[in-house]
């Protein structure tokens, strides 16, 4: 991981945003529209003048057309919660040694959180299984943010869903979320996964990442296949058929999950592990909209 | 034709069902390639149909494990490669000394029928035998017998009360160059003193029995004392490393022709004490009437160690008046007559030819013959006489000649002193030639000359031998020592004169057609001679016997007894030597040997087994080290 974090990448990184479709309320100033109205550049809307109210914001216009005064609101601009989801159960650690899933989900995880942090956006770092929940705000929590993720090992088996509820629990301003997992559990859990999210008003970004093996399975004759997070074991002894249709099991799997995203507004990419995190940040993603 | 290959142990091959358990292990073993994926979602929603079949595939190791078990089975189950159609002679020692019991449990013959019947699992079932028993004579039981056969006969023998004459038997069968191997089962041991000695055929020898201790009656024997009185002497052996204590009982009983009544009085007890490997006379001084006692047994109790209990007992019976007197004439100084005085109803007196040459004519006279031992009158004697190796210069019989084992080439079979005997057996280390007078006949020739001459003068009988026959042997030299009784019988006519009978031997019963013969157990047989052969009475078990010709009521009173010390000292082991078969001039390389385990390779599989057990040792150990060096390097 330390190699793709040059300085000239991180110079890169302070050049992106990440964008929002909705206005949310911020904890502080920052850089983007807030649905609180305040001080802010862009005009938000009218309200009647009340005795205190900055005499300056008097829209005289509207007192000549209506010979009633109105104040001038301003959205003000604050900051932006960004939550950035991480999967660190065993699925997650494969392959291993290159194009290992959980260093390019902590690469994007780092990356996603240092741009937020530019930007004066306060980044919660949510590792499910880790039990662990760290807020960073401001530009001094970059090493932190860094190697609080750097130091993040696979776990053992747990309920995506029910580590989703417990760090949802702990964020209580919504705000822009980010999902980076590989999504490998059944459809169910993952649907209520991301309704707990939903329901929480976040704006929800899905980075499905899957390993190139997972996505061409190739096995040799005769193997014994065993899932690293439940233990559970298929004999494997797969001719061509049985390869198309895993192919086409793994297909309908992920467009399962896109359609789901695009249905309830969340964006869905899907990000083969061999991907550059360079390649996501600073091409995907921006095409995608998640960045500016 | 084929050799066969057959098994001697075929409930091995139920090790087999271990095979297919092996391969069971090793499937049910996880030895395929085990692989940790992310995630088996996807996969375990693939059908069922799409799994191809699973290759089974076993590991080199399994394999050689399978053909270790295999070769272990095969090796339990004991394969023997054997040619068929062999022949083989089976000689059973069934002699006295082979009822002895081993440990007090089973007898040496009991083990050795189950030896011999272990030993009929390793051999072909295409062979044939041809069963021999030892004793008392070489007698052929069963010709070209299968397995089965054999153990029947097998099952239905006994031990006999008689030596085992195991020498002449093998040189018998070896002879006959009939056979293609010869097993012997025995109590003795083989001692092959020459060993440039091959037999013709291999000769396996199925030894049994070791040293037991037993306590026997070596002899029985009756002598008047000074005080003319009658004495029975039961000479007590003692086959024991210890001094050992015994009681010997004398018992009187009539034995007749057809008394009802012959139950044995104890008469008398008298306990002695004997010392190890040695005998002790019992005396018992008989009262001087006897009533109508005509027969004594002699028996000894013991709470010693008794191996063999078939001679405890010894008969003994004697005529109460016209008992042969004779007179041995040796200047060798005669203990017992030079084994004389075990002859019954002779009674021996020996002197030296000094003592001779002072005798009177009148004195000579009281004999009903003379022995010349390596001696001879200056003139012939009144008196029927032997002349044993008599000097050159004997007046009677001239010598031309002296030769050095002499073969016999011929011999007068219609004289009776020759008559059932088997005189080629006879074999004189060297022998004086006699030049034949002409009143006279050669009894028994050989290459250069007569041997033994007799004739008949003036009503008066000589004969003379160029051979020793003395000292007189008894059982350990029979044909000599029939050859004396026979000549001895000739010269005074008495055909009463005989040493112990013993069981085992066949006494012929002459001139008369038929017999009645009343046996030990006081059955009554009836006994008849055909035209050209004459009736035979076969001595098989000890006691009492009275003989009567035809439906007389006189007859003859006679006892045979189980006497035969090397049967009974069964301490000792009396080995037979196979050197003295070198006579029989064959040129082979078939050898002795004191087991029969041949012809079974299971040995060598056992050792292939362990080869493969150690190659897959080898396997499992040293290939995951070179593979880890492997993946170091």
């Amino acid at each position: 991981m330390e190699d793709s974090f040059s300085p000239s990448f991180f110079r890169q990184l302070q050049q992106l945003k990440i964008r929002t479709r909705r206005s949310y309320l911020g904890s502080r100033q920052g850089g983007h529209q807030s649905l609180r109205r305040g001080h802010g550049l862009e005009f938000a809307d009218f309200r009647p003048y009340t005795v205190g109210d900055d005499y300056r914001h008097i829209d005289w216009g509207v007192y000549g057309r209506t010979e009633r005064l109105f104040i001038r609101q301003f959205r003000e601009e604050q900051d932006l919660h960004v939550s950035v989801i991480v999967d660190t159960s065993a699925s997650m650690g494969f392959p291993k040694g290159e194009f290992n899933k959980l260093t390019l989900a902590k690469e994007l995880a780092t990356s996603l959180g240092y741009i937020a942090l530019t930007d004066g956006d306060t980044v919660t770092v949510s590792l499910l299984g880790q039990k662990n929940t760290p807020r960073f705000v401001g530009p001094r929590a970059l090493s932190r943010i860094r190697k609080t993720i750097n130091e993040v090992q696979c776990c053992e088996s747990f309920s995506f869903r029910d580590e989703i509820r417990a760090a949802v629990s702990q964020l209580r301003i919504p705000g822009k979320c980010f999902v980076i997992s590989d999504f490998l559990f059944e459809i169910e859990e993952i649907v209520s996964s991301l309704n707990v999210l939903r329901a929480k008003n976040f704006e929800i970004v899905v980075l499905q990442i899957l390993s190139p093996e997972e996505l061409n399975f190739e096995t040799t004759t005769d193997e014994l296949v065993v899932d690293a997070e439940t233990g559970e074991t298929v004999e494997l002894s797969l001719g061509r058929a049985a390869k198309q249709e895993y192919a086409r099991l793994l297909s309908s799997h992920v467009k399962f999950l896109e359609e789901f995203c695009f249905k309830n507004g969340i964006t869905h990419v899907l990000i083969p592990s061999n991907q550059s995190v360079r390649d996501v940040i600073f091409s995907r993603l921006p095409s995608l909209g998640v960045l500016k | 034709m084929f050799s066969e290959l057959f098994f001697g142990n075929l409930a091995a091959f139920s090790l087999l069902a271990i095979a297919p358990l092996l391969a069971l292990a090793y499937l049910r073993k996880e030895n395929r390639k085990k692989t940790i994926v992310s995630s088996v979602l996807i996969l375990r929603a693939l059908p069922k149909q799409q799994f191809r079949k699973r290759k089974i595939k076993l590991p080199l190791r399994f394999f050689l494990e399978l053909l270790a078990l295999l070769l272990l089975m095969l090796a339990a189950a004991r394969p023997i490669y054997t040619s068929p159609g062999e022949r083989v002679a089976i000689l059973v020692d069934n002699s006295l000394s082979m009822g002895a019991l081993n440990g007090g449990t089973t007898s040496r013959f009991e083990e050795g029928i189950k030896s011999l019947k272990s030993w009929f699992n390793e051999e072909s079932s295409l062979s044939r035998y041809d069963f021999f028993v030892s004793s008392p004579t070489l007698e052929l039981k069963g010709k070209s017998l299968s397995r089965r056969e054999v153990i029947s006969e097998l099952n239905n023998l006994k031990p006999v009360y008689a030596t085992d004459n195991i020498e002449r038997g093998i040189k018998s069968i070896l002879s006959e160059d009939d056979f293609d191997s010869l097993i012997v089962v025995t109590d003795r041991p083989v001692a092959i003193s020459d060993e440039n000695y091959e037999p013709p055929i291999p000769v396996n020898v199925l030894q049994v029995g070791k040293p037991e201790a037993n306590m026997f009656i070596a002899q029985i024997k009756t002598e008047i004392t000074s005080a003319k009185r009658r004495t029975i002497i039961a000479v007590v052996g003692n086959a024991n490393t210890d001094e050992t204590s015994a009681t010997v009982n004398l018992y009187g009983t009539h034995f007749g022709l057809k008394n009802n009544n012959i139950e044995e009085t104890l008469l008398f007890s008298k306990d002695v004490s004997i010392p190890a490997q040695s005998t002790v006379d019992a005396t018992f001084a008989l009262p001087n009437t006897l009533g109508d006692l005509n027969v004594f047994k002699a028996t000894i109790e013991t709470s010693s160690s008794n191996a063999l209990s078939a001679d405890d007992s010894a008969w003994l019976t004697f005529e109460r008046s016209g008992e042969t007197t004779v007179l041995l004439v040796t200047p060798r100084s005669s203990t017992n007559a030079l084994g004389l005085g075990d002859i019954n109803a002779l009674s021996i007196k020996a002197i030296s030819p000094e003592e001779y040459g002072k005798l009177s004519e009148d004195e000579i006279k009281d004999f009903r013959a003379i022995i010349f031992d390596r001696s001879a009158p200056k003139k012939l004697p009144h008196v029927s006489s032997l002349l044993l190796i008599p000097p050159r210069e004997n007046g009677i019989f001239p010598i031309t000649n002296e030769i050095k084992n002499p073969k016999i080439t011929s011999w007068d079979n219609n004289h009776l002193i020759t008559s059932y005997l088997k005189i080629p057996l006879l074999s004189p280390q060297a022998s004086l030639v006699f030049d034949v007078p002409s009143w006279s006949q050669s009894i028994i020739n050989s290459q250069k000359g007569s041997l033994m001459v007799a004739g008949e003068s003036e009503g008066l009988r000589f004969a003379t031998t160029g051979f020793s026959l003395l000292p007189f042997e008894g059982r350990k030299t029979p044909v000599e020592s029939i050859l004396t009784l026979n000549v001895l019988s000739w010269l005074t006519g008495n055909k009463k004169l005989s040493e112990d009978y013993l069981t085992g031997t066949i006494r012929i019963l002459e001139n008369a057609n038929s017999w009645t013969v009343r046996l030990p157990s006081g059955e009554t047989v009836s006994l008849t001679s055909g035209e050209d052969s004459l009736a035979k009475l076969a001595l098989k078990t000890p006691g009492a016997y009275a003989l009567a010709k035809g439906g007389s009521n006189d007859y003859q009173l006679f006892v045979a007894n189980s006497l035969f010390p090397e049967e009974s000292d069964t301490f000792r082991e009396y080995p037979f030597n196979f050197s003295s078969f070198s006579n029989l001039n064959v040129d082979n390389t078939a050898k002795i040997s004191k087991s029969s385990n041949s012809n079974t390779f299971w040995q060598a599989i056992v050792w292939l087994a362990i080869l493969m057990l150690l190659i897959e040792l080898s396997l499992r150990t040293v290939l995951p080290l070179l593979r880890l060096k492997k993946g170091v390097s």
